[in-house]
């Protein structure tokens, strides 16, 4: 960001001139005011149309001031917006992409949610930071002493008057910092509880009805309501008194400066036109000290912004690549017996003491398709993420075409997988688009990867057929439907190791099948690991691995595991596979009739 | 997450002097929702009143003081007789006088606002909670929550600011105006000569950056869109190797974005000096003007003075109104958008009470519904379910097995035929009686972020703390609360999060034991569990289900072998209905179903 800062800088620096230079010329404004009323004014009697003459002329350079004012305001504004903008967008787009490159550890523990307010909230707080410094501070700085400065000009007393105002001033605005923004943190708190209050409810809404709890939902939604309201009434109580307050400040000041300026006027020292400048320069003094009220809040939440992007800046990707980029083709033709190798390898999420994967080790040939079982929280996921070094393995050693992934290119090591993730993740373009994502659209491959996926009859249902267009605002899919479609993602890559993470989890067991058959026929030397729920679809693999409490305790095929494996005949027996049973309680049946 | 809802919206431009030519939305019968809106304000009519009252006294001070302090000057200058001391104070008395009304005013204002936000909002809380479940089902929870948090706080953060300032405007205006004409007739003529500039001025600029902000509107909504999907769908990308191409996109965007930005602010940013400029011409032609009718004697300089004074406080109510017009538009878009949440009828409340009853049988006599019409999810299905029975519902997704419990619930009701409940239709109660009667177990459990306590008592709000203990224990769930630091008073936070399913599912069974169902429906409440609980929940289901007529929607095939009646819907029609060995053997849609469905169902 710095590097930024300091590429816009000389434009930033260019419109604080031109700000210096309006403010200038607004604070020459009163001072003519002042000269055409002693001068000009008050001498109607005596000189005429002397005076007349003088007022016309003096009107002329005010104008002409005023226009050379307004001229380098819009200038101001020009670089201004260019720096700001400028530099706003620079962040945003730096930002993104160091976005891009974070871990997915990393961005799992950042959470989306607050990645995109970075990315577009504080991008935005900080671009306009910008704007408010060189626009809004530089002008009530130079307001604020300007008009201190011309007081004194004026008259050292009306000076000194001015002061003495000040430690009040100061009063009152430490007193609005101290009181208001904790209240501001509260109000936030308390939009935010009923806010949450409202989703819980919306999600809930079946369950509220069908226990009839719509009054006491109501009630707690009050007493919410009725805090909120409170704290936001005190804020607006605080600001109803602010003004006010700044106003009758400014009255008294005036005052005085007319009292002592008419005792003046009979002395001599000064003059009626001197008084009336006087006083318009304690009505600029007193604005700029409003207008930086205002401003201080927005800077301090343009520099929280600041800050929170310095931070995640400073969060270094955690992951460096290698420099090995074999290319794909090669590891195909000329296979290194193992495709993967998992050697004591261990992990566990930071922050948490229980590791998801216990000193694994495991060896996968080049073209074997492997099943994965196991419950829920047992580390297959886990340990598919390991293999495209989407997780770091903490200790151990994985190792690619016998290539420690670290090794690798990071770019290499991942056009070496298609994976096809739990949740199919579909973006707003047309469906080949979707699928496609790797290479240039080819047909006839996308034809066969369809087929293969059992995409081929939804697809062809649609009007627009492979040009539909999926998201937001596109056709709904169903939750089958997705998966078949990132299985064909995946499938589109033709990389040689495919990893599904439960990708057919919604597909009835009839179409399981003959997507697995299917994928089996077409592979050419591809591995396949595939983490299965249902046994029926594990059975179709070369091998069975069967997780528990990240660890590998079982591995081989269905009849070996049935044999060997108690929670895999668990696994079986819970599941009914065993047609058998079926069979079994049918002859029951028969026989007790 | 609760940050993270909205959808990422445009920064307004508030407060900018280009604001009011920014694209801002607009109601689509704003007469209409300014009368709905202004109805509310105007039942706290001795409010109204004293508002007024307050403002008017505290506009005529403001307009009043600056010609008293110009007396002041013209003492000072020796061109009136007076003593300066006396002049003086009274300009500071009616100065003073008018900020402390203005202080009241404001006061006034904030309780008279905030009062009606509270309404507002209460009002529509209510109406979203009696909501008939169909509506809710239609709309996407992410608009009425819009509604309830931008709508709502657009209309509270423009009503507090709008309504003073309106007031005051228009009477300063007129009284400034007033006084103007009668000090110089001629002068204030020149001096609103201004005003026709200004007006012009406007008009030639607002064009421009009208175009230019619709722009960059639409700009900014791709960007958000395109950083909404990458970022969420980051893993995807990463996956594939897409992250150059993503970027690339969206630097696209982004440049084009700024290009935009940067042409619609230097517009709006011209505005700012122009109005300066004209201030000044202002100031100019006063004093110029003045001076000649001076020397004509046609006036005194301390009117002059005053002059200058009048026309700031002239320009600065024009300013203010342009500024909080376009917030005023959003705040009726917004406002409409609520009135329609709160034209929506809700949950109709007839229907008459339910005697206790003992049991409760039930029968469906050729009911047929359509969520959509044409689209008929239930075909004319006929069922009796003796009281005490336990029913399993099975079949293929969209078979109509949730359906039928929504309909029992009357979460909807039938499109044609009859639902009986001990032999009388169920639309002659009122839907509250109705639900008295049935508790539901869902596969998603819901709790609230409240004690377990309130949670429980969900079932039955005057239940005891015993009768909580004694469900607890009943539903096994019992050993895991005991073990949390405040037992029963625990609160869940975050809806319960920190709970495992299979808790959340033993906590959902103890909510259903309150309750104390005649009938209970369980919807899938024993998938998605992991194997620890998994014992323990089918053995509280066992327990919940004694002497209670139930329906049960399951994929596990043990929880639906011990039913006494198995009902197998395909497509909206029941296709057959039996024990389980008898079905098995008929070999029908049943077995079809056991061995597609039930030889791979969840680990």
């Amino acid at each position: 960001m710095k590097t930024h800062l300091l590429r816009y800088l000389p434009y930033a620096l260019l419109a604080s001139l031109c700000m210096m230079l309006e403010v200038t010329a607004d604070l020459c404004l009163p001072k003519y005011l002042s000269l055409i009323v002693d001068e000009g004014i008050l001498r109607l009697d005596s000189l005429g149309r002397e005076a007349l003459d003088f007022i016309l002329s003096t009107g002329l350079t005010m104008l002409i001031i005023v226009a050379l004012g307004g001229l380098c305001g819009c200038l101001c504004n020009f670089f201004v917006q260019i720096s700001s903008q400028n530099f706003g967008n620079a962040v945003r787009k730096d930002l993104f992409a160091h976005i891009l490159k974070l871990s997915f550890e990393q961005t799992q523990r950042l959470g989306s949610g607050t990645l995109i307010t970075r990315l577009t909230n504080d991008a935005t707080q900080v671009e306009r930071l910008i704007t408010m410094v060189c626009r809004g501070l530089v002008r009530t700085g130079i307001m604020l002493c300007g008009s201190i400065v011309f007081m004194f000009l004026l008259s050292p007393d009306f000076g000194l008057l001015v002061i003495c105002a000040f430690p009040v001033l100061l009063l009152i605005m430490l007193m609005c910092v101290l009181r208001v923004n904790p209240l501001f943190l509260r109000l936030q708190q308390e939009l935010d509880a009923i806010n949450t209050l409202l989703i819980e409810d919306l999600n809930g809404i079946r369950v509220i009805k069908a226990y009839l709890m719509e009054l006491s939902e109501t009630l707690r939604f009050k007493k919410a309501n009725l805090r909120l309201i409170a704290t936001q009434l005190r804020i607006l109580i605080f600001f109803a008194f602010m003004n006010p307050t700044l106003n009758t400040l400014m009255n008294l000041v005036i005052a005085a400066l007319l009292l002592e300026g008419g005792y003046r006027v009979e002395d001599g020292h000064t003059t009626p036109g001197a008084i009336m400048a006087a006083i318009t320069y304690t009505t600029m003094l007193i604005n700029s000290m409003m207008m930086l009220l205002f401003l201080a809040t927005h800077i301090s939440k343009g520099l929280i912004s600041f800050r929170r992007l310095s931070e995640l800046f400073s969060t270094q990707a955690a992951l460096a690549g290698g420099s090995f980029a074999p290319e794909p083709d090669k590891l195909l033709h000329k296979p290194y017996p193992y495709s993967v190798e998992l050697e004591q390898v261990s992990f566990s999420y930071p922050e948490q003491n229980e590791s998801v994967l216990k000193e694994l080790n495991l060896k996968i040939r080049t073209g074997e398709f492997i099943a994965i079982v196991g419950a829920t929280g047992s580390g297959k996921t886990t340990l598919l993420n390991l293999l495209p070094r989407f997780f770091e393995a903490g200790s151990g050693t994985v190792k690619i075409f016998g290539h420690p992934v670290k090794e690798y290119d990071l770019k290499a090591l991942r056009s070496l997988f298609g994976y096809a993730l739990q949740s199919t993740e579909i973006f707003s373009r047309s469906i080949e688009e979707n699928i496609c994502f790797t290479h240039k659209i080819d047909s006839s491959s996308l034809k066969s990867v369809l087929k293969t996926a059992q995409a081929e009859t939804f697809i062809a249902e649609r009007e627009l057929g492979l040009k539909t267009r999926l998201g937001a605002q596109g056709m709904a899919l169903s939750g089958g439907q997705r998966q078949r479609l990132g299985i064909a993602r995946a499938l589109y890559t033709h990389a040689p190791i495919l990893l599904l993470d439960d990708t057919t989890s919604a597909l009835d067991v009839r179409t399981e099948r003959q997507l697995l058959q299917a994928l089996r026929a077409g592979l050419a030397g591809e591995t396949v690991i595939m983490v299965a729920q249902r046994i029926s679809s594990a059975r179709l693999a070369d091998r069975i691995v069967v997780m528990e409490g990240g660890r590998i305790t079982a591995a081989g095929t269905h009849e070996s595991l049935l044999k060997s494996s108690a929670f895999y005949q668990q696994l079986c027996r819970l599941q009914h596979t065993d047609e058998e049973e079926l069979c079994a309680a049918e002859a029951a049946y028969v026989r007790e009739c | 997450m609760s940050g993270s809802v909205n959808q990422p919206k445009a920064k307004s431009l508030r407060g900018h002097p280009g604001a009011m030519f920014a694209e801002v939305e607009h109601a689509q019968q704003q007469g209409v929702s300014l009368r709905r809106l202004s109805s509310y304000f105007f039942q706290e009519k001795l409010t109204l009143t004293v508002i007024l009252t307050v403002v008017l006294g505290a506009t005529l001070l403001a307009v009043l003081a600056p010609n008293l302090q110009s007396q002041a000057i013209d003492i000072i200058a020796r061109k009136r007789e007076g003593v300066l001391l006396y002049a003086v104070l009274w300009m500071l008395g009616a100065y003073l006088g008018a900020n402390l009304l203005s202080f009241v005013q404001g006061l006034l204002c904030a309780r008279l606002g905030q009062r009606v936000i509270l309404r507002l909002r209460a009002e529509l809380f209510d109406k979203i909670i009696k909501l008939p479940i169909g509506y809710l089902d239609r709309h996407p929870h992410g608009d009425l929550l819009s509604r309830m948090t931008n709508d709502v706080e657009n209309i509270s953060g423009t009503i507090s600011q709008a309504i003073p300032a309106i007031i005051s405007a228009s009477l300063t205006i007129l009284g400034t105006a007033g006084f103007m004409l009668y000090l110089c007739w001629q002068l204030a003529l020149l001096a609103f000569l201004t005003i026709f500039i200004t007006v012009c001025a406007t008009k030639f600029l607002a064009r421009r950056i009208r175009s230019h902000s619709r722009e960059r509107q639409t700009l900014l909504g791709e960007l958000n869109a395109q950083c909404e999907e990458s970022i969420t769908y980051v893993r995807t990308l990463t996956a594939y190797n897409r992250q150059e191409e993503t970027l690339k996109q969206f630097c696209t965007t982004s440049d084009r974005l700024t290009q935009a930005g940067i042409r619609t602010e230097i517009y709006s940013g011209i505005m700012g000096p122009v109005m300066n400029c004209i201030g000044n011409l202002e100031f100019v032609i006063i004093a110029v003007a003045g001076a000649l009718f001076a020397l004509e004697d046609l006036l005194t300089i301390g009117v002059i003075s005053a002059f200058i004074v009048y026309a700031k406080q002239f320009s600065r109510p024009v300013n203010e109104i342009s500024m909080i017009y376009g917030q005023i538009q959003t705040a009726l878009a917004g406002a409409e958008r609520v009135f329609k949440v709160l034209d929506e009828s809700s949950e109709p409340e007839d229907g008459q009470d339910l005697l206790p009853q003992e049991q409760a049988s039930v029968s469906f006599q050729q009911v047929s519904f359509a969520y959509q019409e044409g689209q008929p999810v239930l075909k004319e299905l006929s069922l009796e379910v003796k009281a005490g029975s336990k029913i399993a519902l099975v079949g293929a997704t969209g078979s109509g097995k949730t359906t039928l419990a929504n309909l029992l619930l009357r979460f909807y009701d039938v499109t044609s035929g009859r639902i009986l409940l001990n032999g009388v239709d169920i639309q002659t109660y009122s839907r509250r009686a109705l639900r008295e009667l049935v508790a539901i177990v869902l596969q998603d459990t819901v709790f609230f972020s409240d004690s377990i306590r309130n949670n429980l008592k969900f079932g039955r709000e005057e239940a005891s703390d015993a009768e909580l203990q004694q469900a607890l224990q009943l539903s096994y769930a019992k050993s895991f609360v005991d073990k949390l630091p405040q037992g029963l008073g625990t609160v869940l936070e975050d809806a319960g999060g920190h709970l495992s399913q299979g808790q959340r599912q033993l906590l959902s069974i103890a909510r259903a034991f309150v309750s104390q169902p005649k009938i209970l429906i369980l919807d899938e409440a024993t998938s998605n569990v992991d194997t620890l609980t998994e014992q323990a929940i089918e053995d509280a289901v066992e327990k919940i289900m004694e002497g209670r007529t139930c329906f049960i929607i399951a994929h596990r095939l043990s929880t639906i072998r011990n039913a006494d009646l198995i009902v197998v819907l395909d497509q909206g029609r029941l296709v057959e209905c039996g024990r389980h060995a008898e079905l098995l053997s008929q070999k029908g849609k049943y077995y079809e179903l056991c061995k597609s469905q039930f030889e791979g169902f969840a680990i």
